[in-house]
Parts: C-alpha cells; sequence; structure tokens
C-alpha cells in the first residue's frame, strides 16, 4: 500500500466528512458495491436522517458536539524522506524546502523532517575535520537556517520539526527544533543516546513535552527508540503522540520492530521519519503506514535527481487523543 | 544427580555459613556518596590549589564524602608545569588541601606531579577528613617522559569502604584493577587526562576500556577525566561514574567543568567476577600471589 494516498482517504467513522464528495471520490467503493438499488435507497434516507440530526444536535447542543468532534478527529502530519547531503546546509535547505511547501499544500499541519536533515547527518563522518564539523552547528534560535526554518513555518502555517547540529556554547548536540505556526520556537529537543556520536557531541540531559493545539507532542531522535527508559519517560511526561526524526538502522529487520515495541509499551503513535523509511506505528503496535523508500541515506552531490535521490513526503492522519485539540 | 538437588545441597552449604557473610555486611557501610570534578587546570599552580579547595567545599556542602579530581589537576597536565613545581611548592598544597579536607569533613583524591626521593612522579594524592595524607599513589604505566614509574598498588579505605585508585594509562593494564579488586577494593578511583578531541579515535574505545574495568570486577568506577579546550586542545571530558554492571551512571560534557555526583550503593560491587578468578580455573595460586604485592592501607 502506498502511504502517499493515505491522506486523501478521510477519517472513518466520522459521519459528516464522509458525505462531502471530494473525499468520497477518493474512497474505494467498496461498502455499497452490488448492492441491491433499494438497500442503497435506504442507506442514503439512514444517512440523511442522520445528517439532519446531526446538524440539529449542532443547533441545539453546540458545545457537546464541540467536544465530540475534537474526540474523533485527525491532524495531517507529514514525513519528508529526504536523501541527505553530507555536510551541505544549503543545498539541505534548498531540497527540503519545497517538500515542506508541497506537504502543507496537501493539509499536514505537522511536518517532520530527519535527524539532522540540515546537515546531513555531517557527525556519521568523522573524517570532517573537527572545526569544520563543529562550525555546521546551529544557534538556536539564532542561526541562519534556523531563522530561514522558521520563516517558512510561519509562512505555511504549520508546526515543523527539523533535525540540525546545534551549536551551544563549545558543545554540539543533535537537535530537534519545534517551530510553531507563528515561526516562533516551541521548544528543542536533544538526543540523549549518542553511541558514536558522543566523540563530537553531548548528550541531551532532558525528556520534554510540548504543548500544541493537537496535544503534547514527545520528540526521539533516532537510537533513542531503543532505549525504553527513555521513551518512557517522555511519555511519562505527558506527550500524547512521538514524532522521531531519524537517519539510522531502518527496515523490518533492524527498525521496525524496536518502534512497534516503544509504541506497544507506552501505548502510543510513533511517527518515524527516516531518509529511506516513514513509519507510523500505532499505540497497540501495528504498524499504521510503512515504506521503505530507496536503500541507502545518502547521496553524493553528483548524484542529485538521478535514480538514487528518492524522495517523497508521506502523511498520516493522526487521530487526536485530547478534547482540546485544534482545528 | 540432578541439577536441582545439586543446587539444593549448594544452597544447604551456603546458608551455614551465612550467619558470618550476613553479620560482614550489615556492620559494612552501604552507600558512599562520591564526587567526580572535571577539572581544566592552568599551569597556575596557586589558581589550580584555590579551584581544588573550592570544589572541595563544594562536593561537602553537597554531602558527598569523597571528591575525585583529574591527573596533574594541581600542577596542570603540562610537561613544563609539572617539571618545574618544587617540593616546597608541592608540600605547601598539599598542606592547604588537607586543611580545606579537614574544614570540610571530607576525603579527597587529588591528582598532581610529586617528588619524592628524588623522583618526579605523576601521582595521586589520598587525603581524610582529618586532613591526614593516608596514601600517594603513583602512575604505573606511563605516557609521559617526565615521571618516573611507580612500583605499587594499593587499597585504602574511604570511611570503611575498601578503595583503589589508577591513573590514566594504567587502565590500559586490567591487573592494576584485579589486583586491587582481590584485596577488597569496591571502588577504583580514575584519575585521568585522556588524549584530546584531535584523536578522537580514541574516545570510544576508550569508554569501552573502562566500562569493562567496572563490569569484570563487579566494582564501581569513579573517573575524573579533564574537558576538552575550545581549540581542542586539552583532554575530551567524558567523565564518568559506572555500576558494577557496566553500566554508566552519569557521564560528563565534552567541554564543560562538570561535577558528577551518586550516592553508591555498595551492595552491588560484589566483586563477583574479580573473584572467580582465585575461586575456579588453573591460575588461583597465581593471583593469590599478586594480591599479596597489594598495599592494604589500615
Amino acid at each position: 500500500m502506498s502511504a502517499l494516498t493515505e491522506p486523501l482517504k478521510p477519517p472513518r467513522a466520522f459521519g459528516l466528512r464522509q458525505s462531502s464528495g471530494a473525499l468520497d471520490q477518493q474512497q474505494p467503493d467498496k461498502s455499497d458495491g452490488g448492492l441491491p438499488h433499494s438497500k442503497m435507497l435506504a442507506r442514503g434516507l439512514i444517512r440523511f436522517v442522520a445528517l439532519v440530526m446531526l446538524m440539529f444536535s449542532a443547533l441545539v447542543f453546540p458545545r457537546v458536539t464541540a467536544a465530540e468532534t475534537n474526540q474523533t478527529s485527525t491532524v495531517r502530519v507529514a514525513g519528508i524522506v529526504l536523501k541527505w547531503i553530507r555536510a551541505d546546509k544549503e543545498a539541505n535547505y534548498r531540497r527540503v524546502e519545497p517538500m515542506i511547501r508541497e506537504a502543507a499544500t496537501n493539509g499536514a499541519k505537522i511536518v517532520c523532517t530527519t535527524e539532522c536533515f540540515l546537515d546531513g547527518y555531517a557527525i556519521a563522518d568523522k573524517s570532517i575535520p573537527l572545526e569544520q564539523y563543529r562550525a555546521l552547528g546551529e544557534p538556536i534560535p539564532d542561526g541562519k537556517y534556523f531563522q530561514r526554518l522558521a520563516a517558512l513555518a510561519n509562512e505555511l502555517k504549520i508546526h515543523l520539526i527539523a533535525g540540525m547540529t546545534e551549536a551551544d556554547g563549545e558543545a554540539r548536540y543533535n537537535t530537534s527544533v519545534l517551530i510553531g505556526p507563528g515561526g516562533q520556537l516551541i521548544g528543542k529537543y536533544r538526543k540523549q543516546k549518542l553511541q558514536h556520536e558522543s566523540v563530537r557531541n553531548t548528550p541531551g540531559k532532558d525528556s520534554p513535552v510540548f504543548e500544541t493545539p493537537y496535544g503534547r507532542i514527545g520528540i526521539i531522535i533516532c537510537a533513542d527508540r531503543t532505549e525504553s527508559a527513555i521513551v518512557q519517560r517522555i511519555c511519562t511526561a505527558g506527550a500524547d503522540f512521538l514524532i522521531c526524526p531519524s537517519g539510522g538502522m531502518f527496515g523490518p529487520k533492524s527498525n521496525d520492530p524496536i518502534v512497534q515495541a516503544r509504541s506497544r509499551e507506552n501505548q502510543i503513535h510513533i511517527v518515524f521519519t527516516h531518509p529511506a523509511e516513514f513509519l507510523v506505528t500505532g499505540p497497540d503496535g501495528s504498524m499504521l503506514s510503512n515504506t521503505i523508500l530507496g536503500d541507502h541515506l545518502l547521496i553524493q552531490p553528483d548524484e542529485i535527481g538521478t535514480g538514487k535521490d528518492s524522495n517523497r513526503v508521506f502523511y498520516f492522519d493522526l487521530p487526536l487523543r485530547r478534547k482540546s485539540g485544534g482545528s | 544427580v540432578k541439577p536441582a538437588s545439586l543446587t539444593a545441597l549448594w544452597l544447604t552449604a551456603f546458608v551455614a555459613h551465612s550467619p558470618i557473610i550476613h553479620a560482614a555486611e550489615t556492620n559494612a557501610v552501604q552507600q558512599l556518596k562520591v564526587a567526580a570534578v572535571q577539572m581544566r587546570s592552568t599551569r597556575d599552580l596557586a589558581d589550580n590549589l584555590t579551584r581544588i579547595t573550592n570544589s572541595i567545599r563544594d562536593a561537602a556542602s553537597k554531602n558527598a564524602r569523597v571528591v575525585v579530581f583529574p591527573e596533574c589537576a594541581l600542577t596542570g597536565y603540562f610537561e613544563d608545569s609539572a617539571t618545574n613545581v618544587t617540593s616546597a611548592q608541592l608540600a605547601e598544597a598539599e598542606q592547604q588541601i588537607s586543611e580545606a579536607c579537614r574544614e570540610a569533613d571530607i576525603y579527597a583524591i587529588v591528582g598532581t606531579a610529586w617528588r619524592e626521593d628524588g623522583k618526579l612522579l605523576n601521582s595521586a594524592l589520598i587525603i581524610s577528613p582529618e586532613g591526614k595524607v593516608i596514601e600517594r599513589y603513583h602512575k604505573i604505566h606511563l605516557a609521559e617522559r617526565w615521571p618516573q614509574s611507580g612500583d605499587r598498588l594499593s587499597v585504602f579505605k574511604i570511611d570503611d569502604v575498601p578503595c583503589s585508585v589508577m591513573i590514566c594509562r594504567d587502565e590500559r593494564y586490567p591487573e592494576l584493577v584485579r589486583l586491587p579488586v582481590l584485596a577488597g577494593a569496591k571502588v577504583i578511583f580514575y584519575v585521568s587526562h585522556e588524549s584530546g578531541l584531535r584523536e578522537e579515535h580514541k574516545i570510544n574505545p576508550y569508554r569501552a576500556q573502562i566500562q569493562a574495568r567496572a563490569v569484570e570486577n563487579t566494582v564501581f568506577v569513579v573517573q575524573a577525566n579533564a574537558p576538552a579546550n575550545k581549540d581542542a586542545t586539552g583532554s575530551h571530558g567524558h567523565s564518568r561514574i559506572i555500576a558494577p554492571d557496566g553500566n554508566i551512571l552519569h557521564e560528563a560534557s565534552i567541554f564543560g567543568e562538570d561535577v558528577l555526583i551518586e550516592t553508591l550503593d555498595l551492595r552491588k560491587a560484589t566483586r563477583n567476577n574479580a573473584r572467580g578468578s582465585l575461586e575456579h580455573g588453573p591460575f588461583q595460586d597465581w593471583w593469590k600471589d599478586g594480591v599479596k604485592r597489594v598495599r592494604i592501607v589500615e
């Protein structure tokens, strides 16, 4: 199943929106196929009556309806699956920008990049001279590319979760920022489990959650997912769903079961965005969306636009957990 | 004979002996609060000394029982400052550190160049809350040209807890931990100024190696390393407190002058993996002979 088609499906079990024509055309017509005409008529009648009753109740009990609406509503999350260009912030920014625009055009309200998308996960390559690596660090919020990402989020009115190497004094962090639809920095998360990165980066110490109209967002970065205690801390802090910018192991053997396990343990959705994979897991550990895109994470500058440079925006309509959810 | 009945037999034997073990365990100190100071020393001995005594007081105010500093924290880990320091300067500095320990009621383990019997040594001073120097350990396996090598291992007591110390390259020699642990040490203080960021290929192996020292002996390791400097000179930070199961409880940053503090649960420092050397295998006698060479400071 292509995840590309998924966001175009209407949310299930939500009568009002299902009857809207444009969305209905996208839905595979399974339920009505082959039914006698009378039954279809009866169904139409039931739908019509239900619609009238709903509209009526909306007039009479506006508050109750608002609450019920939010209980079953969703927010469209987009994952920008994009191959890295190593240590070239300008190239990576130029490549991500049109994809973020595309995501917003298609209705995404929360958009997520891969881990350290901005510098193409330069920490992986220790042959990059230390000073050159350290210069790739982006001060937050004063950095040039942070500012550009913030302006983009503001223009598109989206929540943007973007991975970058952060410079804070002498320390470098593997960070994902959360930028709000006003272009403001809502918060940032610093990767805690560093492994090979720890020779140049400092581990994060905090396990925050970020308040948004769609609920509290928790962020984990790549290898954090392998440490159940880290994920648990963020969930305990009140996360309603987790966003996981990633860039390490991927695929059904080395990644998916780990993300599924973290979802199941914490009964939470996880949206995993990687240069070669998009994955969404549900609170019961099920895979709700999963596509592998290519077999590598990185391309050379001269491979831009070739077959190796396979990139796509993936969407998932994430059910909201909170009644106070936004539009 | 079934394995289950063997286990039962063994358990019976164990229970028969357990009153003695139990009595010994309950009398022992169960916890030790330690502090590791990731200090950035300069060539200025007076300045280093002031910062060491301040850190001693800070650690005591956080109720740490012992505070440990990096290799050559007092003199600076520089060939010139380490070789230029005089006996008189060292004696005076040691006096001031002792006084700070006495006033703050805390143990300190301080890395410094040291002069003794006409030798220049790379040493760790272990000072008690009474302000007494209870041991001076001298680095055995040298990475520097300037010192002479030490010739003994020690086990000393922090309160009633048997501990030992090693300095930087010593950690590459597992026997320098195994022997003191067999002699009773439950906490190993690791005083270091490891290679810096310019040799970053060493950094992860450093971590693996010191974790191994903890888990292979089932003891705590408390490391005070120096931080990196902005220009990538100095060391690389990452001071650590490591549990007896080999997992890292705390790890400092790369550049920061961090202080790590942890209350060690000494019941976890069973020394089990080390004791195996004395209890099984063909080298028991050889290890028993080695343990005799460890100096026990009473």
